[in-house]
Order: C-alpha cells, then sequence, then structure tokens
C-alpha cells in the first residue's frame, strides 16, 4: 500500500512512489523512490533504495537502504546497512551497522560502530569509530580516533591528532598473545600529534609520534616526542629539526 | 606548460611554520586545490610536493586573512561560484572554451553582449555541440538556443534536456525539466537530445582547465 498526501510519502508494506520535494517520507517494509528527493524527514524501516539523488534534513535508516545517486543533508543515522553508489555529504553521520560509498564522503562529524567503506577521500573534521574502515583514498580529518575491531585500511591518513588503538584485550591470559589483533594498514599518516597501534605504515610523519604495540613501520619522520614499544618495529627514524 | 619549482610538504611546513593539522584542514576547505599536491614516488617512498611559488603565495594570503574571515569565506575567495563569474568574450575565445566560429553564431543569435555570465557559456556549448553533430540545420540550431534562451531560469541547474524533433520536414524543439521522459510518435524522429547538466560539466571542466594553468 502506497499513500502519498501532499507533502509526505508513507509506504507501508511495499510500495513504489517517485520523488520530488516532501515533509516527511515514511517507509515500513520496502519501498523504491524512482527518482530525485527531497525532504526534512526521511526513515525508513525495513527495505528501500532511492534511485536518484536523496537530501534529507534528518535520515534515519534502520535497515537497508541504497542511494543510486549523491546522498547528502544534514543529519544521518544508520542502523543497519547503507550504499550509496556516488558521494556523500552530510553534516552529521552517526552509524551502527555498514555505510559504503562509492565516491568520496563527507561530514563534519563521523562516529561510527561498524564498517564505513569509502571508495574515494574521507573528510570529516572529527572521525570517531569503533569497528573497521576501508579508505581507497585519503582520510582526513581534524581528529581521527579509532579503534580497530576489523583489518582496515586507508591509502593515506592526514590531520591534527591521529590515534588508531587496537582491539581491547578482554582478559590478558596465555593465549591472548596468540590471537590476531585486527590491524590498520596504510601508506602514509601524517600529522601533528600521531598515536598509532597495530598499524603497518611504510612512512609517519608528526610532531609527536608514539609508536605502540603491533606496529611496523617503516620510516618515521619526527619532529618532537617520540616513543616507540617494545613490541614494535620501526626500521627507521630521522629526526626532522625544526627550522 | 612551464616546469615549476616544486616543495616537499616537508619543507614547506618547515618553511612557512604551519601544521600538519592546518594543511590538511584546508585541503578539507578547498583552500588549496586539489591538483597542487602532486604525489611522486622517492626513495623513502611516496611523498607529495607542491607549486612552490603558488602554495607559498597561496599559505601568505591564507594566513594574512584568516584573522578576519573564516576558512568558508576564504575559500570562496580562491574558487568563486561559478553562478556569479562574468567573463569576456575574448578570453573565452583566447582560452579555448567556445571556438571564435560558435562565438559570432552565438552573437548574431542574442545579440552582442559583454561581460558574458556562465549561462551564456552553457547556451554556447549548446550551440557547439548541436552544430558540430552535422545532424542539425543552422535553422534549427537557433531554433533550440532561442528556447534555451528564453527558459534559462527554469532549467539552470537542473537535468533538463533539449530535444529537437522533426516531422514529415517540420521540426520542434523542445525543452524538458527531466530527461527521458518525452516520446515521440513512431512517424517523428528524434533528432537530438542534449543534456544540459552535462553540457554544465563540459563547461565547468573548460574553466577549472582554464583556470589552473
Amino acid at each position: 500500500m502506497s499513500f502519498e498526501s501532499k507533502n509526505s510519502i508513507h509506504i507501508a508494506g511495499s510500495g513504489i512512489s517517485t520523488g520530488g520535494c516532501y515533509d516527511t517520507v515514511v517507509i515500513n517494509g520496502s519501498g523504491r523512490i524512482t527518482g530525485d528527493m527531497e525532504c526534512i524527514s526521511f526513515t525508513t524501516n525495513g527495505s528501500s533504495s532511492v534511485e536518484g539523488t536523496i537530501r534529507a534534513d534528518r535520515a534515519t535508516i534502520n535497515g537497508s537502504c541504497r542511494v543510486k545517486d549523491q546522498a547528502s543533508g544534514t543529519h544521518y543515522e544508520v542502523n543497519g546497512n547503507m550504499a550509496v553508489e556516488s558521494s556523500m555529504s552530510v553534516v552529521k553521520l552517526k552509524t551502527s551497522g555498514t555505510i559504503s560509498v562509492h565516491g568520496s564522503l563527507s561530514a563534519e562529524e563521523i562516529e561510527s560502530h561498524g564498517n564505513i567503506h569509502v571508495e574515494s577521500n574521507c573528510e570529516a573534521e572529527r572521525f570517531k569509530l569503533e569497528g573497521a574502515f576501508n579508505i581507497r583514498g585519503l582520510l582526513n580529518a581534524d581528529l581521527i580516533e579509532a579503534v580497530l575491531e576489523g583489518n582496515s585500511s586507508a591509502k593515506e591518513i592526514g590531520g591534527e591528532t591521529i590515534r588508531i588503538y587496537g582491539k581491547k584485550r578482554e582478559r590478558l591470559s596465555w593465549f591472548s598473545r596468540k590471537i590476531k589483533y585486527p590491524k590498520l594498514m596504510a601508506d602514509t599518516i601524517e600529522g601533528d600529534q600521531v598515536e598509532l597501534e597495530y598499524t603497518n605504515a611504510s612512512v609517519v610523519r608528526g610532531k609527536s609520534v608514539v609508536i605502540g604495540p603491533g606496529c611496523e613501520i617503516g620510516l618515521v619522520e619526527v619532529e618532537g616526542d617520540y616513543r616507540v614499544s617494545e613490541d614494535a618495529k620501526v626500521e627507521e627514524v630521522r629526526r626532522i629539526g625544526s627550522m | 606548460m612551464m616546469e615549476e619549482e616544486l616543495i616537499s610538504k616537508k619543507d614547506l611546513l618547515r618553511l612557512t611554520g604551519i601544521s600538519y593539522g592546518q594543511l590538511y584542514r584546508w585541503k578539507r576547505k578547498n583552500l588549496i586545490p586539489e591538483e597542487w599536491f602532486i604525489r611522486k614516488s622517492t626513495f623513502t617512498g611516496q611523498e607529495t610536493f607542491f607549486p612552490k611559488q603558488r602554495m607559498l603565495a597561496r599559505i601568505d594570503k591564507i594566513l594574512g586573512m584568516k584573522e578576519e574571515r573564516s576558512l568558508d569565506e576564504l575559500a570562496d575567495l580562491f574558487s568563486p561560484r561559478l553562478e556569479s563569474m562574468m567573463f569576456q568574450r575574448e578570453e573565452l575565445i583566447q582560452r579555448n572554451i567556445v571556438s571564435l566560429s560558435v562565438a559570432n553564431r552565438y552573437f548574431e543569435l542574442i545579440g552582442e553582449k559583454s561581460p558574458l555570465s556562465i549561462d551564456d557559456v552553457l547556451a554556447m556549448l549548446v550551440l557547439e555541440d548541436s552544430l558540430a553533430s552535422g545532424e542539425l540545420t543552422a535553422d534549427e540550431c537557433s531554433m533550440l538556443l532561442q528556447l534555451l534562451h528564453e527558459h534559462m531560469d527554469r532549467v539552470r541547474g537542473k537535468e533538463a534536456e533539449l530535444i529537437l524533433l522533426r516531422k514529415l520536414g517540420i521540426s520542434i524543439a523542445l525543452l524538458s525539466e527531466q530527461v527521458n521522459t518525452v516520446q515521440a510518435d513512431p512517424g517523428s524522429k528524434l533528432v537530438k537530445r542534449i543534456s544540459l547538466l552535462s553540457v554544465m560539466e563540459q563547461v565547468k571542466i573548460r574553466i577549472n582547465e582554464w583556470r589552473n594553468e
């Protein structure tokens, strides 16, 4: 059943609607929007797809949602699964589950418990994650704080403060040493304050750098403080004097 | 393009005293164009270089103005929005954004005009596209252009489409505010379809190339 008033779409069960400009769009069950859509609030419980662009002030996705073109707006919350087949640009993105963006992802704030996949660059003022991320391009944020719950990767990481932590150890026992911890793989990591755990990188550059356990780093270039854990491998350290 | 002296990111930060945080923030805010980040492999792996003179000048400007303006305002300043740009007829031709013959034809149709807005550039590229295909007569091209000219306000930024139909030797120009929504009866021939958004993309590409020279 699909019911359409002047300013809202409500799909309960299974339905199809064209795009357009609406106040509220609610999809309970399975729904398909066949064009570009602009709305104040977009809520879907179940499975939905937008076959064009979506622009929403507030989007709540419980279940799964696929967007064919760009996604933009203010506040997006994803509980479940969202796939954007183009770029995504929002103010705040909160996810528990998986979000994959085929283009670039930009937001002021990204807070994630789960997985983030970005085919191009990912930009934010604050990027906080407990889970895993795979970013094909550059991860660029003022603050990057990630707890690795799964293997992660990024071509480059840059910003002011970068903190990568290994998965929290549940209990220290004799076999906890044998457990393979999830790792982050990156080419270069550059920041003012860089703290890394369980990270493999060719080059790490920073003002102050802390290399924690489980790291394998080719080259560290550091200007100020430098600490390295006993459980880390660093092939070369270069001190860079400031002028 | 002239060989320009490059500076590595490391040396740039040392020379200017800015931090990684600042540099990456400016990059995010588009204060520094993506094209200026030149990646090269060195014996230590990948390093990023910048065109030295342009980069130093840009950083100087940012540092000089960041007290009184927000980063977003600065971004506007460095890459003005296309909508507000105006062009001189000569520079469009010199920079190969439009060819001389297309420009002349355009002015014949709508009258002499300078400076030109981005809408004019879009219309010129539409004209170029329809002239170049060789499928349209000169009259048909001008018909399309007149139509676009009259309704520019309605289709600006939209995924609109210009269509030319022919039936029994009579041609009709249509402007649709959506793409692929118009169906023609089998007896008439759809001669040309021009997506305005893709022409607009072309306009942007050409203007950006020129700006980054």
